[in-house]
């Protein structure tokens, strides 16, 4: 007999969905955020360099905003490892900061191609906003999983 | 109706997001751009297989085409390949190789030699003798360089004198060593010839038998010299670009942004005006040469074109070629014939 009582399966696509892709973006995230901490420490120099030619900073603030930077992202990636919760804002956190950044610079006439690191280096204004923006989004998703799962531990 | 809230939200933001793409500024710096009008010339490309096989490694000095290819790059010493062309008849006319320090740079060709600059010393390389020999004086610190005649230079450079450090243009003969003073950009307690070489980094061209010039890449100045060297005249560029800021990280110096301003890449004498080749225009595909009295120094006009979407900004340097026009591109080289820009 037919019902109309809600199908089998539903809200189970969803949910797998979700399951596959909360941690897709947790892992993607991880790796990204390794990825531009390792290249900025690599190539520490040329990091320094391209604060500096912002014009914004003299030489010593630019060398402890590198060192502050990379404290920064180690610390993001230290939390997001063993404080999921935690690590979820701070990286949140951390790439609207990024991204409200690189829009100042843009109007101050000071971007010229981004410096973040590896294959990112380079990169034209547009794309590096669309980036972060997509980054920002994807950081987002990670938070408001992690609260609700926070949620339902509590 | 029941509404779905985060499906509104989602439209909002992502038509917000497409809003903001579409119209916030993308374009580099709009300072010191020119306020152009444009006319419609007939320009017109000159078909030449020499100079379609040639590329970005190319040089031209006075009535030459040097075509350089770098064929080991050694720890100490850089050795290249050179092709010399007449730039008028376009036929070959000689080929040599010869080591170069691995620092050096090439600024000047002649059919007897190669002037190039190894850390702020002036070389002359003889092809005939295959010698290298050191031009400039002491004190003398080079930037750049043309030759004016057969025992004539042109240098941009730094002089110290009695602990006074002078920055502009010398006339060098080099059979005496005797430095001349043309025109004096600066003078300073200490040593500035790394920032100046970057604060008025630009090229000499010969625009005709008896006139050299020099125009800077980040400044709006073009100068003037006579055949002997001298200064003769200097203008401005109408976008009144400022010399560029520096920054310095101990080691090196850096162009500053949001102070530093690409602008002229290449400059051409055609008739009775002069062709400027400026990046200070809207990021566009198209060629814009802006003309200006050569009489007055007065921006008249402007024209545009449209060639493989190439742009100013992509020019590496410009020569006359019998009555055409070379271009060296960063893709390509091209002969043009701006003959209606004369007029």
């Amino acid at each position: 007999m037919l019902s109309r009582s809600k199908p089998l399966f539903a809200g189970a696509l969803p949910a797998m969905r979700q399951r596959t892709f909360i941690p897709l973006i947790y892992y993607f995230l991880i790796l990204f955020i390794s990825y531009t901490f390792m290249n900025k420490l690599s190539a520490l120099h040329s990091f320094q360099v391209n604060l500096l030619k912002t014009g914004l900073y003299s030489l010593d603030v630019a060398k402890q905003l590198s060192y502050l930077v990379l404290a920064g992202e180690l610390g993001v990636l230290i939390a997001l490892l063993f404080f999921k919760k935690a690590g979820s804002v701070l990286l949140f956190a951390m790439l609207t900061v990024f991204t409200l950044y690189i829009c100042l610079l843009r109007l101050l006439g000071r971007y010229e191609v981004c410096g973040c690191g590896g294959v990112l280096n380079g990169l034209e204004f547009r794309y590096h906003l669309l980036i972060n923006l997509g980054l920002v989004v994807l950081s987002w998703l990670l938070l408001k999983d992690s609260i609700k799962k926070n949620n339902y531990e509590n | 109706m029941k509404i779905n809230i985060k499906i509104w939200v989602g439209v909002i933001i992502v038509s917000a997001l497409v809003l903001l793409f579409r119209n916030i500024n993308f374009q580099p710096d709009k300072r010191f751009r020119i306020d152009r009008s444009f006319q419609d010339y007939s320009i017109t490309e000159v078909k030449n297989a020499l100079v379609e096989s040639l590329d970005a490694t190319t040089v031209f000095t006075d009535s030459l085409i040097c075509a350089f290819r770098l064929t080991s790059l050694d720890a100490a010493t850089n050795r290249s390949d050179v092709n010399l062309y007449d730039i008028n008849a376009f036929h070959p006319l000689a080929s040599f190789s010869f080591d170069l320090p691995k620092t050096a740079q090439i600024k000047w060709c002649s059919a007897e030699e190669v002037l190039y600059i190894n850390r702020f010393d002036l070389f002359s390389y003889n092809r005939t003798t295959g010698k290298h020999r050191q031009l400039n004086p002491v004190g003398l610190a080079c930037l750049n360089v043309c030759r004016t005649g057969p025992n004539t230079l042109l240098v941009f450079a730094e002089l110290n004198k009695d602990g006074r450090f002078i920055t502009g243009y010398f006339a060098l003969d080099r059979t005496t060593g005797t430095v001349q003073l043309s025109k004096m950009l600066e003078e300073n307690s200490q040593a500035n010839a790394a920032p100046n070489s970057l604060i008025y980094s630009g090229k000499f061209t010969r625009i005709d038998a008896g006139t050299m010039c020099y125009y800077c890449d980040k400044y709006s100045k073009i100068f003037f010299f006579t055949g002997e060297g001298r200064l003769s005249r200097e203008l401005s560029t109408a976008d009144g670009a400022p010399r560029p800021t520096l920054v310095f990280d101990n080691e090196t110096y850096f162009y500053k942004r949001g102070s530093t301003y690409n602008v002229n890449n290449a400059i051409r004498v055609e008739g009775k005006n002069l062709l400027v080749f400026s990046c200070r225009s809207e990021p566009v595909k198209d060629m814009v040469i802006d003309v200006y009295s050569l009489e007055t120094g007065q921006y008249l006009r402007s024209t545009r074109f449209n060639y493989k979407n190439w742009n100013c900004p992509d020019i590496i340097n410009v020569s006359a070629a019998g009555k055409n026009t070379i271009v060296n591109f960063q893709r390509g080289v091209v002969l043009f014939d701006f003959s209606s820009l004369g007029a």
